[in-house]
């Protein structure tokens, strides 16, 4: 029988320091089973276990859609003992991962619809893998919009790649800071995302709108939605609980009688509403 | 002596209606105390906020825990002023509290109960008291009685333990400990263990290792011990709440020996005299610090 | 044909367990308690007490155990084991625990196999037999008949033995039942037992006739259906202290922990048993703790037992034992809460509807 405990070993092939206090992996599998193994299952929004070997496992979830096929990527910032020996590792080091695991966003299902993602501070990476997922299949969606925004300029991650989606034309992207987070060449909105999200107004006409950051921007923006007319059920989020093993059984991350691991991590936002507040 | 059953009466009584008085005045929120259990014959503790239930107030000799656990409770802590119902060790506990700053004088109003030993057949402990009557109170319930120090019989045990070879004790103290299921009862039981997030829930570094194998559970028992040197009252709950029966006292004992005889300090007999390890003064020896 | 065991005849098969190529594991007595440990000799088997301390779960859950060890030969180079299933999971007789004890794998497996195997677990269950003692006396404690089960029933049991009236001091002999193949191929391949037909110890009956139903799980379902906000948990779960006695203690709680334990170049990743009783359990990195106080835990413990698991596999995670109010340092028996529970639903249907 398997150790579905077990991980794999992947390498890592780039290291990115997205913020002082930030980082992103591209990773690659050193077994190519492995790897193939992974994207036959693997869809938008899963979530894996990473490890430093002798300091425990970590959830996040992965940063990288599974229209890129050689390597998975991820965002962390270092906070608990094994991001920070994560962070410690250098390009050519090794870690342990296992997944996918968890449910995924059903982007098929929004094939011709118009897709607006809203982000704050260090959550974007679980909707950056459905950005990237969307432009790698641009014909297939109407408008992409991207609201993203963080306290600082520097505390916002991608930012290469924010240069690049602004860069392009048939994506929207409108970026943040907080009142006092702008640097002197800042070009981007000064305000909270809720706030910018009111002045942006995107339509909610055949729209499927994805939100994900602290509980707090999450709370002010949903009013915000209301108001532009986007019922719950046009509205997707991902939530994090505390973890251990990500398939059902350590027993921690339920939210009343629904699994994270299982059921989540994506929600539909009325789904989500009939949810005890256990999150 | 033992307090007779009449007496009994009396205290029950005059607690309950003192109790409902402070309740209805509205001067404390709950009125922590002991009731009877679910299991028939035992007592457990009870959380009164309604100034007609004070009726279910009990005391006796079954009325084991140290109800003053509960004051780090952040249940307890959003109720309000708090009444409780403190015996000698449950008093001396509020006294450490307090000593050490977890919260002051006028944030609960004690019931003091004067005891003379509880558990059936009397606990070990008790038969040292040194607080029957509590040394501190608001109100004070029962006839009190003159304390006593210390006994030849009190460190009888601990004496028995010293006496035995390194290897011995060894031995002794990894086939106790060896049972110990990291269920942290000993921890959650105990009014000295008001620390937010215990040491060994702190992962960086890993200062205990919270595996519940032979080196973790020496690290942890032990942990636990050193940081209730000078503090522990002796109140036996933690050994109480241990489902494995590890004789935790014993440990206690051993360090309340020690400060008593470096020091001549007894925990929580006033909420005043600097405990000693946590007291500098100058010129004070250092030279143990390497 | 009818088989029975004496117990004048345990060493006999202690022996051929050995031979057999089986370790035993029985109640014994530990300093001043009661525990399943390895049993060679049939004196050191206990079985007067009721039940044990803590339930014979670790021997298919352990309390700890490596689910993997790492070797860095560089940091690019590690290479990983998962021991192998002679280490973790030899072949095993657990004897004399009781009818509720045999339950507690049974119904656990349930979660085991949910959409992914845990191996551990599996392959321990797949190695061990349980040979179950049918209970001649319960304690205040015991509600096995409240939670579908019985001091005879033989759920989760391999082999089952009923105490005769044939019994005297020290020695009683038993009716044995093989339930499973497992238990049968297990008595065929050792020595002690024998044929006959013993007549059934009356206190049996007794036991279970006395031991009325305390509460009705299908109505504590219901109510805990809508009950999630009830104003109850507050009040009810007040003078819980917050340890994981009940949890550590109980047959059927299978929530752990998962941690590396090790240095840079070598080492092992650990499962522990955890409890949701205890606030580091949930608390988030962050310093956010969806479930910071004791109600919110008391109520997941509830729920997960009572509402949760019978949802997702048709079970009750709860076998009636009892060491939840036995061995609770303030008595706080589920027993006692479920039975609250159910005169809650009987009396206030409407406001637990209104929330």
């Amino acid at each position: 029988m398997e150790n579905i405990y077990c991980p794999s070993l992947l390498k890592i092939q780039d290291l990115t320091w997205e913020t002082p206090d930030t980082t992103s992996f591209r990773l690659t599998f050193n077994d190519n089973s492995e790897r193939e193994e992974f994207f036959s299952l693997y869809k938008v929004g899963q979530f894996g276990e990473f490890s430093a070997f002798g300091h425990g496992e970590s959830t996040f979830c992965v940063a990288s859609p599974p229209t890129r096929k050689d390597y998975i990527e991820c965002t962390f910032r270092a906070v608990g003992r094994n991001t920070k020996a994560l962070q410690a590792l250098n390009e050519g080091d090794t870690i342990g991962f296992r997944g996918p695991y968890g449910n995924s966003f059903p982007i098929d299902d929004w094939k011709g619809k118009n897709i607006l993602f809203i982000a704050g501070g260090i959550a974007l990476p679980p909707l950056r893998a459905v950005i990237l997922n969307v432009l790698d299949r641009r014909s297939e969606f109407a408008d992409v919009t991207i609201v993203y925004g963080a306290r600082t300029v520097s505390d916002l991650v991608y930012k290469m790649e924010l240069q690049e989606w602004e860069a392009r034309n048939d994506v929207n992207i409108v970026t943040t800071v907080d009142p006092g987070g702008e640097t002197e060449d800042w070009t981007g909105k000064i305000g909270f995302v809720p706030t910018v999200l009111d002045e942006v107004a995107p339509s909610n006409e055949n729209t499927i709108a994805l939100i994900c950051g602290p509980p707090i921007m999450i709370k002010f923006t949903f009013p915000v939605l209301d108001k532009l007319g986007f019922s719950k059920n046009q509205i997707f989020t991902t939530l994090e609980n505390r973890m251990k093993c990500g398939l059902g059984k350590c027993g921690r991350c339920n939210v009343g009688g629904t699994y994270v691991c299982k059921d989540g991590p994506v929600f539909r936002a009325d789904v989500l509403a009939e949810l005890p507040a256990e999150y | 002596m033992v307090i007779s059953e009449a007496d009994t009466t009396k205290i029950v009584n005059s607690l309950r209606v003192r109790a409902k008085e402070l309740l209805e005045s509205g001067e404390v929120k709950v009125i922590i105390g002991y009731g009877e259990g679910y299991t028939k014959g035992k007592a457990v503790p009870v959380f009164i906020t309604d100034p007609g239930k004070t009726d279910q107030l009990i005391f006796d000799a079954r009325c084991v825990n140290n109800l003053s656990m509960y004051l780090k409770h952040a249940e307890i802590k959003a109720m309000g002023k708090v009444g409780i119902v403190a015996k000698g060790c449950d008093a001396r506990a509020i006294n450490v509290l307090i000593l050490e700053s977890q919260f002051k004088r006028e944030d609960i109003f004690i019931l003091g109960v004067v005891c003379e030993g509880v558990g059936d057949p009397i606990e070990e402990q008790c038969k040292s008291c040194v607080a029957n009557t509590p040394p501190v109170y608001d109100e004070l319930f029962g006839e009190p009685i003159e304390n006593q120090g210390w006994n030849d019989e009190t460190f009888a045990k601990i004496e028995e333990l010293e006496s035995m070879t390194q290897s011995e004790l060894w031995n002794f103290w990894v086939k106790e400990f060896d049972r110990c299921i990291k269920c942290y009862a000993c921890r959650e039981a105990c009014p000295m263990c008001t620390c937010t997030r215990c040491i060994t829930d702190k992962n960086q570094p890993q200062w205990v290792p919270t595996s519940p194998h032979s080196d973790g559970n020496y690290h942890w028992n032990l942990t636990r011990a050193f940081h209730l040197v000078g503090r522990c009252v002796g109140c036996n709950s933690c050994e109480r709440a241990c489902p494995m029966d590890i004789p935790l006292s014993l440990v206690n004992w051993k360090l309340i020996k020690a400060v008593h005889d470096e020091y001549e300090f007894i925990a929580g007999m006033d909420a005043e005299t600097a405990p000693p390890l946590a007291t500098y003064t100058e010129g004070e020896e250092t030279d143990f610090i390497k | 044909m009818a088989l029975s065991i004496h117990s004048d005849d345990f060493q006999t098969l202690l022996d051929s367990l050995r031979e057999a190529g089986y370790r035993c594991v029985g109640p014994a007595r530990d300093g001043t308690i009661t525990k399943f440990k390895p049993i060679e000799q049939a004196g050191d088997l206990f079985l007067d007490e009721i039940l044990t301390t803590v339930s014979p779960k670790e021997f298919f859950l352990a309390e700890h155990e490596a689910i993997l060890s790492y070797r860095m030969k560089g940091k690019s180079d590690i290479e990983l084991t998962t021991p192998s299933k002679e280490e973790y999971a030899p072949p095993t007789l657990v004897f004399g625990c009781r009818p509720c004890d045999a339950a507690g794998p049974d119904i656990v497996k349930s979660v085991m196999t949910w959409d992914y195997d845990d191996r551990f677990f599996l392959d321990r269950a797949d190695s061990t037999v349980i040979a179950a003692i049918a209970c001649v006396e319960a304690d205040e404690a015991c509600f096995c008949t409240s939670v579908e089960l019985a001091p005879d029933s033989q759920t989760g049991a391999d082999i089952l033995l009923i105490p005769s009236s044939n019994s005297t001091g020290d020695t009683q002999e038993y009716s044995v039942t093989a339930i499973t193949e497992k238990g049968r191929k297990l008595i065929d391949s050792t020595k002690g037992w024998k044929d006959g037909n013993p007549e059934r110890a009356s206190a049996i009956d007794e036991v279970k006739s006395n031991l009325k139903p305390s509460f009705d799980p299908a109505k504590v379902r219901e109510w805990l259906d809508n009950g999630f906000d009830h104003e109850w948990w507050n009040t009810a779960t007040l003078s819980c202290i917050g340890c994981g006695t009940c949890t550590y203690t109980c047959p059927t709680c299978h929530c752990f922990d998962i941690v590396d334990e090790g240095g840079q170049s070598e080492g092992v990743r650990v499962k522990n048993w955890d409890s949701c009783m205890m606030s580091l359990f949930t608390l988030h990195t962050s310093g956010h703790n969806p479930r910071p106080l004791k109600s919110n835990r008391f109520r997941q413990r509830i729920m997960h037992k009572f509402k949760y698991y019978p949802d997702l596999f048709e079970r009750i995670l709860c076998t009636g034992c009892g060491r939840c109010q036995r061995h609770c340092p303030v008595d706080m028996a589920l027993k006692g809460l479920l039975e609250q529970i159910g005169r809650l639903a009987a009396e206030t249907p409407d406001q637990v509807a209104a929330g």
